[in-house]
């Protein structure tokens, strides 16, 4: 199979700063306990789930605390044990009103009853992995929190030959891949294999920027003599780990538009999922905690194994609170600095796909005003997907949805990359987001 | 083209943009415009006076046919007028003057008197031609005096002036027209949405 | 504590408008100064007045449309630079503010200011002034001190000058054109802080010496004399008025070096790089019509 070096157009945001990992990359794990956690019904991509406590029940470590709703529903489990606060709703990091359920952690960590764990890879039941995997509650831990077990179901027809662990890492400022690669290789490997076995599948293949060396030797020991797993080192570049560009360059196909990774037989994951899936299958725990990167100006910036739900407040605090005065505070982001989530406040609580919290300075997050398009084509250059982001940008601020379609607006994978590069500062790739926004939202009115 | 067209409001040449090519052709000076703008109103009153009269009468597709005849018939009249008692004016405007026989302002004007009465024709016909001259000579001044330094054949600006020629070719007098058509749309209003005409 | 809540990317490159046009003042500065050393202090009044009056004007007219003032973004200097050195070294002062103000207010401004203008603000400044005023804009001067000469220019007579002479520009023509060494060191600055790409400046010579070829010409004097090096460098590669990708940027600079070397050849003008040019940005809008990047999972059968 053919390997690229790289796929065409990207950025390189953050390169004289070693991409703003260089303050946590070397800080190994450590684990914190939060006070209170607010665990979201709706933390993966699907209906949210349906709490099944109510204020004063008593709950226990793993116990199911919100059961699934729907095809892409996935259950939510206690993350510390303790005594339910409240169900309702609270501000998240997206919306004002999420439902949700806040436990006070009594520190006891007493563990509620487990399914029995499937057992090795090596010899666990194929069929029984991809319903442990739902049972655990896992989504995708790179950011959009897709559930898992729908991304591992090969419907009738369909089959995969590669799955591709996503460790590039190519945001900025994140390190907890990193540093779970180095700290638990056996587990991602693990976790690629039982994916690999579930499908039956003959090709694994972990693919990390070549910016972290280490990682990749980890993972090359790790991988060592398990047959069809294999570690790809690729080029330091934004946007390297989005799907559709990994795709590409680890086995040279393209994902036709509007069509899934699986339609070319081939499904990716981030490594963080699958060290997660390690956990279900091996030994039936759910997912409740996960690393998440704490960095930007606080005291002291860490690689945190935080429990699902634990506020924003508790991991600045943990890492010495945030380093600059009150009014020079800019904006707390939650992910990388190209596609985050600015926080509205800092009692959000962190999501399972929650892998970055970034604190800014005013001075950095000051807004940009947009000045006139140069036309100097930087854009086009930038653009992973070969789009026209300083034409569609003039579409979509004209309201043109049928041209801003015919320009393939819909393809935008909305990387950042353009908006990064403009040397005019225009606000393109939220303006893409926004257009994309409206045409689903019409497409769906012209449905219902 | 609905409601009044007018010296001011609704100017043919500069809101509509109804002959153009003369416009942008012959107005090197302010007497070649005036000149052109005079012979073109005329044939444009008395298209509009003959329509005024027949054109109820006449089916609506015949009517641009008519206003076409009438208006070759009167251009022959404005060449013969020019001809005849400013021969130096017709030899400068040179071709343009049998090309009022197309000329947009007349073929436009013209079948739209058709529908109305008699006395609406002329009227329209009349502020219509006025409201060309007008605009015509202006445009013949502003690019006499930057092409030549001088107005109505008048020297007016210093000998030290070096002139403009971009003014005098057709190119500058495309560029000076759409200048003049802005600066119309800024102090009259845009006149597309018919709210803020005058 | 209020957070602020503007949405990703969270970081942008440094190199913003500003940053870009400063390169471009950089990149010119050989050509100033070779100007200063052939043509003397003339030509630095007729910059400065050019620069000068250009950013006046941008501001004037900004302010008359009611909009925020950008002139800070050094998009109208490097207009009134360009077109400084397009002038012939002696030229009045009052050429320079003309073409300012007609590059800035009537090509750009009433266009929708910068980004929006369809053609080369400098370069059709220098076509008025050459429609206008033509007996300004070609008296040539020798580049001899303060005494000025009035000469043809290397076009006219191409066997006056040997390569080298024409390569350091110790020939007549305008401010900036005349040192190919210069403009060569200007050019490697823009293509080493990636400000521009090669397309544009390599496929409108190697087309304007093919071409030259054809029509009987010497193709190294052709591409060594008149504005041709400079117009490659610096004017064909504007970003507003060039086409975006690079199959067309290419057709774009080899269709103006083409016109550039007809025009030279066969019309009544002796330089046609300015024509060229300015005839190809009309194109420009058409050609990114026609040359796109293939789009991610569009196309070509997507599964292999």
């Amino acid at each position: 199979m053919t390997m690229l070096k790289t796929f065409r157009g990207g950025v390189h945001p953050l390169h004289g700063d070693h991409e703003g990992k260089a303050q946590t990359r070397g800080e190994p794990t450590r684990a914190i306990e939060p006070k209170t956690v607010t665990l979201l019904m709706g933390m993966h991509l699907g209906a949210p789930s349906e709490p099944c406590v109510k204020a004063g029940d008593r709950v226990k470590l793993g116990q199911v605390v919100g059961t699934p709703v729907g095809f892409l529903g996935l259950p939510v489990h206690a993350s510390v044990s303790g005594e339910v606060l409240s169900v309702g709703p609270v501000q998240s990091v997206s919306a004002p009103n999420a439902l949700a359920v806040t436990i006070k952690n009594d520190f006891r960590d007493e563990w509620a009853e487990l399914p029995a764990p499937l057992g090795s890879v090596e010899d666990c039941p194929a069929d029984q992995i991809v319903p442990a995997i739902r049972a655990a509650g896992i989504c995708g831990m790179g950011g959009a929190a897709f559930p898992t077990h729908v991304k591992l179901a090969v419907k009738e027809g369909q089959f995969c030959d590669t799955i591709i662990l996503n460790g590039a890492e190519c945001e900025t400022h994140l390190t907890c891949d990193h540093r779970l690669m180095l700290e638990n290789s056996d587990r991602v490997v693990d976790g690629l294999r039982a994916a690999m076995r579930a499908l039956n599948v003959p090709r694994g293949v972990i693919a990390i920027e070549d910016n972290k060396p280490d990682a990749i030797e980890a993972m090359r020991r790790a991988a060592e003599g398990r047959a069809g797993v294999e570690v790809a080192a690729l080029h330091t570049k934004y946007p390297q780990g989005g799907e559709k560009q990994l795709i590409q360059v680890v086995t040279g196909r393209e994902v036709p538009s509007g069509k899934l990774p699986l339609d070319v037989h081939v499904i990716v994951m981030n490594v963080g999922t699958a060290a997660a899936v390690a956990e279900a299958v091996i030994d039936g725990k759910p997912l409740i905690s996960r690393i998440t990167t704490v960095t930007g100006h606080v005291d002291r910036p860490s690689n945190l194994r935080v429990r699902v739900g634990t506020p924003v407040r508790e991991l600045l605090e943990a890492c010495g609170g945030i380093s600059l005065p009150e009014d020079r505070v800019g904006k707390v982001v939650m992910g990388g600095a190209m596609t985050g989530f600015p926080c509205p406040g800092l009692e959000v609580p962190v999501a399972k796909a929650n892998n970055g919290i970034v604190v800014y300075d005013a001075k950095e997050a000051r807004e940009t005003e947009e000045t006139p398009c140069i036309r100097c084509g930087r854009c086009v250059d930038a653009c992973p997907m070969g789009l026209n982001p300083y034409l569609l940008k003039h579409l979509c601020d004209a309201g043109d949805m049928a041209r801003a379609q015919k320009e393939c607006v819909m393809d935008c994978i909305v990387c950042g990359s353009c908006s990064y590069i403009c040397p005019a500062h225009r606000h393109l790739t939220q303006t893409f987001k926004a257009m994309k926004d409206a045409i689903a939202a019409e497409a769906k009115k012209g449905k219902g | 083209m609905d409601g009044k067209h007018g010296i001011l409001g609704n100017n043919p040449l500069l809101r509509l943009g109804l002959g153009i090519c003369p416009a942008v052709a012959v107005t090197t000076t302010a007497l070649n415009g005036l000149g052109m703008g005079v012979a073109t109103a005329g044939a444009l009153l008395l298209t509009s006076f003959v329509m005024g009269l027949i054109g109820g009468a006449l089916n609506e597709k015949a009517r641009f046919a008519v206003t076409l005849i009438l208006s070759a018939a009167f251009a022959s009249v404005a060449q013969m007028v020019l001809r005849g008692w400013f021969p130096a004016l017709n030899d400068s405007l040179g071709v343009f003057v049998p090309l009022i026989a197309v000329s947009s302002l007349i073929l436009c004007g013209g079948s739209e008197a058709a529908g109305r009465g008699f006395g609406a024709a002329i009227a329209d016909g009349l502020v219509m031609g006025i409201g060309y001259a007008v605009a015509m000579t202006l445009l013949g001044a502003v690019r006499e005096l930057l092409g030549r330094g001088t107005a109505f054949g008048a020297a007016v600006l210093p000998a030290a002036y070096e002139p403009l020629l971009l003014a005098a070719l057709p190119a500058g007098g495309l560029m000076l027209l759409g200048i003049a058509m802005g600066l119309y749309n800024a102090v009259f209003g845009r006149g597309r949405n018919g709210k803020e005409g005058a | 504590m209020k957070l602020n809540l503007n949405p990703a990317p969270h970081v942008h490159s440094r190199q913003d408008t500003r940053w870009l046009m400063g390169n471009v003042l950089i990149a010119l500065l050989p050509c100033c100064v070779a100007g200063v050393v052939y043509f003397g202090v003339p030509a630095l009044m007729l910059m400065a007045v050019s620069m000068a009056s250009a950013v006046l004007f941008e501001a004037l007219w900004q302010k008359l449309c009611g909009r925020k003032l950008l002139i800070a973004d050094g998009s109208a200097a490097v207009t009134g630079l360009i077109l400084a050195l397009n002038l012939p070294p002696r030229a009045p002062w009052w050429l320079a503010v003309m073409g300012s103000a007609f590059a800035v207010v009537i090509v750009k401004g009433l266009f929708g200011g910068l980004g929006d203008n369809f053609i080369n603000p400098a370069m059709a400044a220098r076509a008025l002034l050459l429609a206008s005023w033509p007996k300004f804009m070609t008296a040539w001067t020798a580049p001899s001190g303060l005494d000025a000469v009035t000469s043809a220019t290397p076009l006219m007579t191409p066997a006056a000058w040997t390569p080298l002479e024409l390569f350091l520009g110790r020939i007549p023509g305008c401010i900036g054109e005349t040192c190919k060494l210069a403009i060569l060191a200007g050019l490697a600055w823009l293509l080493i802080t990636r400000t521009i790409k090669w397309h544009i400046p390599v496929a409108m010579m190697a087309s304007l010496c093919l071409f030259s070829w054809i029509f009987g010409k010497d193709p190294v004097a052709a591409a060594l004399s008149g504005g041709a090096l400079f117009g490659a460098a610096f004017m064909a590669t504007d970003y507003v008025t060039c086409p975006v990708h690079p199959a067309a940027q290419m057709i774009y600079a080899a269709g103006a070096g083409l016109v550039a070397a007809v025009i030279r050849s066969y019309a009544g003008y002796p330089e046609g790089v300015t024509y060229g040019i300015l005839l190809m940005n009309a194109a420009a809008p058409l050609l990114d019509k026609c040359f796109r990047r293939r789009v991610y999972g569009h196309g070509r059968e997507a599964a292999k």
